[in-house]
């Protein structure tokens, strides 16, 4: 993983309007290739027009963002800007266009203009990565939820993007589906080395990432490894954030004075501490 | 007001992707309990839902409220839904009227209540969703948050004052902070009286409120008992493919690894018992 | 109930008339309606009636589904067929029931209306039986680029056609839910008179508008971070090719003008 600077913010304020508090505050923040960084925070936190201002959907009030080294505010690249990051949505149904999953794949790759020739190789390399093959004949409406998210990540990775921002876009599926999206994009990060910008309010998710960021208030609150983050359970509660479950256990076990390491995250991280914690506890 | 499910069959006639089939489904919900209803999407449990207050007919059958046939000739299913209330995923993508006030009284005009009964429902249903009357009550349902919205839609059907609450899905969507003011809202209200049936994928909100779980598989019971008791069986809800608490996770895994640790619904429990598990060196921990 | 809709009534099997290019259906329902236009005369509906049964045998549909698509059209066919029979007055007298005079001319213009229409209906709807509603708009949109110059949206025009297509399900869907919503808080939608029953639509229709609105607004920005800016610089992935057959059909059509059109220039 190379450490050269993929996605830039500096100084970075947004107003929705004049005179309105700053949806995002000074901001600035390098997010480097091949990074997968979890953005967490409540609603109205900021999160979202983060989101929103990584691929010029939205332009800086103040500050500038940068994609690979391209200005959002330049309108000559901001077309190369949105095929660099791609994004993908909350609502599962309102992002896919046409009424089969092989045409919707098609449809970026027919708005930067690719010739028709190029594009069923493109489609079908993009489905596949995204484990979709089988449904290329599908009418959208008729897929769960986590498909409808794969479909519309494959309709970005025809499009070859260095980047990937998910607003959120497990919010709205059940745990198969989050599953599903996670482990996607998770293997796309390691194996296409695509940075990707992972917002969500699931702490599981973010306990994945290789950095967490907290937002609060259009400012970053927080910003470290998972382990890091989570271990801050107090932070996290005045933030109005929860922690994952075994995280809070860890706090809990704490408080009742067993001496147990703050950064744990999962249940495989707990087994472990229980056995540095009494190795006579457990008999393998 | 127990309901009860008597063998209970569904086969949708026109398209199955609005209902799935059940069958032969028998099930008591008992008064003043939390029962979850848990399963893989497809599995049934919204189309179980909608016919507890006969917005859905079983195909053969029946369903019993306070011991009356809702779905025989002559049954007064519109008085019927008025207690049994039922909140759908997204209740808040149901919201119509210009102000707060006028949509939480949407239900208590339909049940023909007077003025002055209406006025007092609204403010008693707000007040349990922990919404302010005088500041809220003449402000637009679409210019507030998404978490205040859908507590005006629970708002809408606690107006009506149901006997038997049913959500479906009701904390999807929102974040962490909403998510617990609005499963604060439910176990006051399980608290206070109403039965609760709650469709829930969250295995961790489930564990924290529900008193007894309920498991459907491709339309059919599979499981219920005590939360306690359907958690436990690991086994069998992994081959459903279902997800259990992390806190029973973890109990599986020490017991594998040889830490004689009994399963615990709640947190702090957990906790208990994994410290004295510790402290005690692993000898006897319960 | 709102989800017996069907969409469309595309009748999905492999068959020539299936594979010609969609442009070249549209065209020839163009000129199909005006032959039927030019028919003046009984005797000359025979070679349209054949035309009609070849393309039917082609396209392999079945001669239920065709006479199904006149369903609909039944108390028009009633009318249309009356009215020319009763007030259609001519020199040679028929029947004569009290004062009503029933005149050869009446008749004749009366079946020749009634025969039109149903030649209208079934002929077009063959152009709806064999072609996919998306291969249809893919089709009209290239058809009205030439109109371009004038400034016809056609690719916006098309674009909306897709983007309908594509969401009428889940709205529909979405109807069903909302109702069942209201419903269980009470809303009664099938009782009163026809006030009360509009009026009771508004707590189905205002939800649902805001829906596809805030829909709309999502998949906006959806299409503008998929880079959509219009028809301007897109290529397609489906590309449209004229082949042999579509020249077949086209001179089909040609042997049907040719047909109408000689007895009249002959005699």
């Amino acid at each position: 993983m190379t450490q050269s600077p993929h996605l830039t913010l500096s100084e970075l304020s947004y107003y929705y309007e004049p005179g309105a508090p700053a949806a995002l505050d000074r901001v600035s923040l390098q997010i480097p290739r091949g990074q997968f960084l979890a953005v967490l925070g409540h609603n109205g936190s900021g999160k979202s027009t983060l989101a929103k201002l990584l691929n010029g959907l939205f332009l800086p009030t103040q500050g500038s963002v940068t994609v690979s080294g391209m200005d959002t505010r330049d309108d000559a690249r901001i077309w190369d800007i949105r095929r660099t990051a791609g994004m993908v949505f909350q609502n599962p149904d309102n992002q896919l266009v046409a009424t089969q999953v092989y045409d919707d794949v098609a449809f970026g790759l027919e708005n930067i203009g690719i010739p028709p020739e190029e594009m069923p190789a493109r489609i079908d390399r993009a489905l596949e990565m995204t484990g979709m093959s089988q449904f290329k004949q599908h009418a959208p409406h008729l897929l769960s939820g986590g498909q409808k998210q794969r479909v519309a990540i494959a309709g970005i990775l025809a499009m070859q993007p260095e980047a990937l921002i998910l607003d959120e876009a497990t919010a709205m599926l059940d745990p198969q589906g989050r599953r599903e999206v996670l482990d996607t994009v998770l293997r796309l990060n390691r194996e296409q080395g695509i940075t990707v910008v992972w917002i969500t309010h699931f702490m599981e998710e973010a306990a994945r990432a290789q950095r967490v960021l907290v937002m609060d208030h259009g400012r970053i609150a927080m910003d470290g490894t998972p382990g890091e983050i989570f271990s801050q359970v107090d932070r996290l509660r005045e933030l109005r954030l929860d922690v994952p479950p075994m995280t809070r256990l860890a706090h809990l076990l704490q408080e009742r004075g067993i001496p147990i390491s703050s950064g744990v995250l999962t249940v495989d991280d707990m087994v472990e501490e229980v056995k540095r914690l009494c190795p006579s506890c457990l008999s393998s | 007001m127990p309901i009860v499910l008597e063998q209970l069959s569904h086969h949708y006639r026109s398209c199955p992707r609005v209902s799935v089939a059940l069958e032969d489904i028998s099930l008591t919900i008992h008064d003043g309990e939390l029962l979850a209803l848990i399963g893989h999407t497809g599995s049934g449990k919204s189309t179980l839902a909608q016919h507890l207050n006969g917005l859905l007919e079983p195909t053969s059958g029946r369903v019993l409220v306070d011991g009356e046939d809702i779905n025989q000739k002559g049954a007064r299913r519109r008085a019927l839904r008025f207690r049994v209330g039922l909140v759908f995923q997204y209740p808040e993508h149901q919201l119509f009227e210009e102000t707060v006030f006028k949509d939480i009284a949407f239900g208590p005009k339909n049940m023909g209540l007077t003025g002055q009964q209406v006025d007092q429902r609204v403010r008693e249903a707000m007040a349990r969703v922990g919404l302010d009357f005088e500041e809220m009550k003449d402000r637009s349902p679409f210019e507030l948050s998404g978490g205040q919205m859908r507590r005006v839609a629970l708002a809408g059907v606690l107006a009506m004052q149901p006997r038997v609450l049913v959500l479906d899905e009701p904390t999807a969507g929102l974040d962490p902070r909403a998510r617990d003011f609005l499963l604060g809202d439910i176990k006051r209200l399980n608290q206070e009286g109403t039965t609760v049936v709650m469709i829930s994928h969250a295995m961790d909100d489930v564990a924290r409120l529900a008193t007894r779980v309920a498991v459907l598989e491709k339309g059919r019971l599979v499981m219920q008992g005590s939360t306690l008791e359907v958690f436990s069986q690991q086994e069998r809800l992994a081959a459903m493919g279902l997800d259990i608490p992390d806190g029973f996770k973890l109990a599986r895994r020490l017991r594998q690894a040889g830490l004689n640790m009994a399963d615990h619904v709640h947190p702090e429990e957990i906790a208990d018992a994994l410290a004295a598990a510790i402290r005690g060196g692993g000898g006897d921990a319960a | 109930m709102l989800r017996d809709i069907t969409l469309g009534q595309y009748y999905p099997v492999d068959s020539p008339v299936h594979r010609l290019d969609p442009r070249t259906k549209v065209i020839l329902t163009f000129l199909y309606i005006i032959a039927v236009f030019l028919v003046g005369n009984l005797w000359l509906y025979l070679p349209v009636a054949a035309y009609l049964a070849f393309a039917t045998w082609m396209a392999r549909l079945p001669a239920g589904m065709m006479l199904r698509s006149l369903r609909p059209m039944r108390v028009l066919l009633v009318i249309t067929f009356v009215l020319n029979l009763f007030f259609f007055s001519g020199a040679q007298e028929l029947v004569r029931i009290g004062s009503i005079v029933i005149w050869r001319e009446g008749l004749l213009n009366a079946l020749i209306f009634t025969f039109r229409l149903i030649f209208l209906v079934t002929g077009s709807s063959i152009l709806t039986l064999t072609t996919a509603p998306v291969t249809l708009t893919d089709g009209l949109e290239r058809l009205a680029s030439p109109l371009r110059i004038i400034r016809f949206p056609a690719h916006e025009m098309a674009m909306m056609m897709t983007i309908a297509l594509r969401f009428i399900p889940t709205l529909i869907e979405e109807a069903d839910k909302i109702m069942k919503a209201q419903t269980a808080r009470g809303a009664d939608f099938e009782t009163g008179n026809l006030m009360a029953r509009a009026r009771a639509m508004i707590p189905l229709l205002v939800p649902l508008f805001i829906s596809a609105f805030r829909r709309a607004g999502d998949l906006a920005m959806a299409m503008e971070a998929r880079c959509y800016r219009g028809g301007e610089g897109r290529t397609r992935l489906h590309q449209l090719k004229y082949g042999r057959r579509d020249a077949l059909a086209l001179l089909s059509m040609l042997a049907l003008y040719l047909m109408i059109l000689l007895p009249g220039w002959l005699a």
